[in-house]
């Protein structure tokens, strides 16, 4: 359908027959997820998932999904919807490509899905901030989560019974089996092929304070869950110890003496580190530090920063990179190796750092030069050069401050870059509300180990952009749907592909009065 | 003689809190006597005349002195909540989470168990891995058997509420009691418990039996015989009162032996007992005389001192005391139980220190000491004073007698102690921070903190200066190969554990996330000690001071929240 049509229809629907309530207002949509490598949108409205493929081999496709859908979250199959009157709430898990949909009665109509890595289990919980649905109680127990085994297609509600408000999140650990259900001072830890297997955290202090935690990591071989809460420069390790028929914890709070102002924890990859967590001290100048989870400090390895750092980055093979969004430092760190390195980026970074195949790219708003400013991106990766670690920077020159990024898999970098109209090739079509700001929107690809840079214009800005089986995808900006794809390797004008409309092409049969 | 002013430290720290605010504390597990409670020399503060003073001791300058005109010596004050070790585990109270964490040092597995509301008093059951805890505000004994599998937990009700307990040595029998200066429950003066731990243990509870054993107790403890508690045994402040463990249904009233009224003053005295609780010895500021209580034959005996006894000390075996009169500058040596017949089994030896502060004259002047540290395997004691300024100690060796003055420190005493061989020996020191000395370095050295470690074999000392963070505590390993000591800066937040190799004396500094709060050993031959931290949710660090490995739990009061 071309773009044309597809407004057309959209403008149409708003002179066709008595209107429903639904037509009245913005169609309010969720997404997209990429899910089986597809990109699916949910329109809450219409009730209504839109599913594209990136490749275009396969036809969009618009399923309909429950009654009051409430999220979506993406499966290794496909993916989920949570939702339903409060009289009948409900999940649908849709497989794709073939769109093929089950749906279960569950406890509540959830607001927040959660699903694990392989794809078996979902945790199913609610957003404190939500209204109950429509059609149950004015009221419910936010302490109540649900374990759905997709597979089975059952569904088992479980009362926690926390002093907690609500979970905040749940973070499933790398062995299969195990979640934990992150609450406002309390995590529980969950076997999933038997939810009445579980264990309750408090993290509350024996003065009755309660430690709300920010940043909670799992082990990679999931024998420990690292919690980093508000206000405390202690790690907490708490021990998972799950067997066939209990699941145990026991909590210790790591440390390093003397270092204040915890403000990231990461695990690092690489052998040698199933029992090491890194925190990221910014008080007292900066201080790094290799805590070992069961609290054995004579394995403890630290690194004293010139200038303190906010952010932590695993650059994988056992390296890590420190940096902050308020300065130009940065230190790379080897840690087993206690080998360190420091530098100063060419400008101050406007986020976290980007990473992919080993190197962290910071985006600069602004950056000097002798031959002026613009915005620019810095490739930092580091070297063993056999005797010590060394950091290395390659700076690029932006035509533009990013307004959207991405990394896939492999780890090239994708930046969404305005640029103006004229002269880049942008199709004339693009000269209607972005043509009057004389910009449209431009991808630019920056390979991690060569940096080569390749790329294309689009013909419209970019709101965001993503990555799905090989493909990009930016989107723009349009309340009936408006999505390019190209591919990540070989970007260009010649392969990109734009879809939009996609949200209309499914409202035709939806809420009209005869 | 130049008799010396004591230190403006020592004086402000007498005159305040005498025994709980100054310096470091001495480690009990390896230098004190057994058996719980010991009163003495506590409740001592300000005065404007002498009526304000505890017996014995008279006001001068504001503060209440000895008739030498020196400040009573600084004793280790005791604490009810440090955790306690048997062979295999620690066990750490946290009474405001009314929990106990077994831990096991090897794995730092911990184990958390819900107790009754506030458990406080806790002692190990002699050879198990067992612990009889009270809960204050639960009015509850418990009896806590742990293995590596589980522990296994019986209570019962107790009918006031108890502060402490002592457990006997043949871990049958548990004393429930209040030390003075405690407040009894309803106002119940000296009322003790008596608990079949047996029958507590196979949770067959027997009735607890109560006594009355008059006011304000300062010990408890079990007399045993061939290995068996016959005795239940409580200090009070007029006298010692005798529970006869096999007729105690029949004997409603202890058996009595009254004590003299000058050593009836609990601010002033200090009671000892030997491990066997055969016999109890009681000094007092008030007395020239030491005072021996008999348990077994129900009597007091007095043995006549030349001066007054400042401090004294029992070996293990309980069979020598030492008696420390500083203020004729003499040490008794008393053989047991002959001495207290036998005016030959007693023997005094002159102990005088060289001084630090011999005023502008130059001229030689001396103290004497007013404590005595004894070595575990009880051959040797450590002479010291903390009263005055002084670099010097003496060792006496209880077999000879004989006395060796030791002058290699380079700073003040605060306190000291023998390690498990009898030849090593730790001092902890205190700054001068008047120190005058030409030499800019010496200097230094004089005004900061630090330790020393000494083999008194080669008579070589080590010192080991920590600057601005004072040494508050040290251990010695049951390996008898490494000791540590504890430091803490709180102002500057710089805390560690140092770790001594007791061969070299080469010392390593291990950092701690916070303040030290306990430190002590663990029985049999092993390098690992445990140090017990600040932290709301409990901290406790396992050091292996053989390889320097610290392994830190912390949160352990979390852990009894932890449910299904």
């Amino acid at each position: 359908m071309s773009r044309w049509i597809a407004l057309g229809v959209a403008v149409a629907l708003w002179g066709c027959g008595t209107r429903s309530n639904r037509w009245e207002q913005t169609p309010v949509v969720v997404g997209p997820v990429v899910a089986s490598n597809e990109l699916v949108w949910l329109n809450r409205t219409v009730s209504v998932a839109e599913v594209l493929d990136p490749s275009g081999q396969r036809a969009p496709m618009g399923l309909d999904v429950l009654e009051l859908p409430r999220a979506i979250a993406a499966s290794p199959n496909g993916f989920l919807v949570t939702g339903g009157r409060g009289d009948a709430p409900l999940l649908d898990v849709v497989s794709l490509p073939d769109g093929a949909r089950r749906t279960i009665s569950v406890a509540g109509a959830y607001d927040k899905a959660a699903v694990s890595p392989d794809g078996r289990f979902a945790v199913l919980f609610y957003d404190p901030a939500a209204p109950p649905a429509p059609g149950g109680p004015a009221a419910r127990n936010n302490n109540e989560i649900t374990v759905v085994d997709l597979g089975a297609s059952t569904a088992a509600a479980l009362s926690l019974n926390t002093e907690s408000v609500a979970p905040s999140s749940v973070v499933f650990s790398p062995q299969p089996g195990v979640a934990a259900v992150v609450m406002d001072g309390t995590v529980v830890l969950v076997e999933l092929d038997r939810p009445e297997l579980r264990v309750q955290v408090p993290l509350k202090l024996p003065d009755g304070t309660l430690l709300h935690p920010q940043q909670v990591l799992f082990a990679p071989d999931g024998k420990y869950l690292y919690v980093r809460t508000v206000g405390s420069d202690d790690v907490l390790s708490l021990e998972v110890d799950a067997t066939p028929t209990r699941i145990g914890s026991a909590v210790n709070f790591l440390f390093f003496p003397g270092a204040s102002g915890l403000t990231d924890i990461a695990v690092p990859s690489g052998p040698g580190f199933d029992r090491y967590v890194a925190a990221l001290y910014s008080g007292t100048g900066g201080t790094a530090a290799l805590l070992d989870a069961t609290g054995d400090t004579s394995r403890t390895h630290s690194v004293k920063l010139s200038a303190p750092a906010q952010t932590l980055t695993d650059l994988g093979g056992g390296k890590l990179l420190m940096s902050s969004p308020r300065s130009t430092a940065v230190a790379g760190w080897e840690p087993l190796l206690d080998r360190s390195d420091e530098d100063a980026l060419p400008a101050i970074a406007s986020g976290d750092p980007l990473v992919g195949g080993g190197h962290a790219f910071f985006v600069h708003p602004s950056v000097t030069t002798s031959a002026g400013t613009s915005a620019g991106l810095t490739g930092v990766y580091l070297v063993d050069d056999g005797s010590r670690l060394q950091l290395k920077q390659n700076p690029l020159v932006l035509g533009g401050t990013p307004a959207a990024s991405a990394i896939d898999p492999t780890g090239t970098l994708l930046l969404g870059i305005p640029v103006a109209s004229t002269d880049n090739g942008a199709a004339p079509i693009a000269s209607g509300v972005s043509g009057q700001r004389g910009e449209t929107g431009s991808v630019v690809t920056v390979k991690p180990e060569s940096l080569a840079i390749g790329g294309l214009v689009l013909d419209d800005t970019v709101v965001s952009l993503g990555t799905a089986g090989g493909f990009g995808f930016a989107t723009h900006a349009s309340p009936l749907g408006d999505v390019t794809f190209f591919p990540v390797d070989g970007a260009s004008r010649a392969s990109a592909r734009r879809v939009y409309g996609f949200l209309a092409g499914h409202m035709l049969d939806q809420g009209e009065t005869p | 003689m130049l008799r010396l002013q004591p230190p403006a430290r020592a004086l402000g720290c007498a005159a305040a809190v005498l025994l709980a605010a100054c310096g470091a504390s001495l480690n009990k597990s390896s230098a004190g006597p057994s058996g719980s409670g010991g009163g003495g020399d506590h409740g001592v503060g300000a005065c404007f005349q002498d009526s304000d003073c505890p017996a014995g001791l008279v006001c001068k300058a504001q503060a209440c002195v000895a008739s030498d005109g020196l400040p009573p010596e600084q004793k280790d004050p005791g604490v009810f909540q440090e955790p306690k070790t048997s062979q295999n585990f620690v066990f750490a109270l946290s009474p405001d989470n009314d929990s106990i964490a077994v831990i096991d040092p090897a794995t730092l597995a911990i184990r958390s168990i819900d107790l009754p509301h506030e458990p406080f008093g806790i002692e190990v059951v002699p050879g198990q891995d067992a612990a009889v805890i009270v809960a204050r505000a639960g009015r509850m004994v418990s009896y806590l058997a742990c293995d590596a599998r589980a522990c296994t937990l019986q209570s019962q009700a107790t009918a006031r509420h108890y502060p402490a307990v002592a457990v006997s040595g043949d871990g049958k029998w548990a004393l429930l009691w209040t030390p003075d200066p405690a407040i009894p429950d309803q106002g119940a003066e000296g009322v003790v418990g008596v608990v079949d731990l047996q029958k507590l243990a196979a949770g067959t509870p027997a009735a607890i039996v109560e006594r009355a054993t008059g006011r304000r107790n300062t010990n408890a403890f079990f007399r045993m015989e061939q290995g068996v508690a016959v005795d239940a045994v409580v200090l009070a402040e007029d006298d010692l009162a005798v529970l006869p463990l096999a007729d105690l249904g029949s004997t409603p009233l202890p058996l009595q032996v009254a004590l003299p009224s000058d050593y009836t003053a609990v601010a002033s005295r200090q009671a000892v007992a030997a491990p066997d609780g055969a016999m109890v010895l009681v000094r007092s500021y008030a007395s020239h005389d030491l005072g021996a209580l008999d348990v077994s034959a129900r009597s007091f005996h007095r043995l006549t001192m030349p001066g007054t006894p400042s401090d004294l000390a029992l070996t293990q075996d309980g069979h020598t005391a030492v008696v420390v009169l500083r203020d004729v500058g003499q040490v008794g040596l008393l053989s047991l139980p002959a001495a207290l017949t036998d005016p030959n089994a007693v023997q005094f030896v002159n102990a005088p220190l060289p001084a630090d502060l011999c005023g502008s004259d130059g001229g030689t002047c001396t103290v004497f000491p007013g404590q005595a540290s004894l070595s575990p395997d009880g051959r040797r004691a450590a002479l010291f004073t903390n009263a005055e300024a002084s670099k010097s100690f003496a060792v006496l060796d209880l077999a000879t007698g004989q006395v060796a003055p030791f002058t290699g420190l380079d700073k003040w005493i605060q306190t000291l102690g023998i390690g498990p061989d009898g030849n090593t020996l730790i001092a902890l020191h205190r700054p001068n921070p008047a120190s005058t000395a030409a030499d800019s370095y010496q200097r230094m050295v004089d005004q900061s903190e630090g330790y020393s470690v000494v083999d008194l074999t080669a008579g070589f000392a080590q010192l080991k200066l920590t600057q601005k963070v004072p040494p508050q505590q040290f251990v010695f390993a049951s390996d008898g190969a490494h000791a540590a000591v504890t430091l803490s800066d709180t102002a500057h937040a710089v805390f560690a554990v140092d770790d001594i190799d007791l061969q070299t004396l080469v010392t390593s500094s291990l950092a701690l996330a916070s303040r030290p709060q306990y430190a002590g050993a663990f029985a049999g031959d092993t390098p690992l000690v445990w140090v017990t931290q600040d932290h709301p949710a409990g901290r406790i660090s396992f050091v292996d001071l053989s390889t320097e490995q610290v392994r830190t739990a912390t949160g352990y009061a979390l852990n009894s929240g932890i449910s299904p």
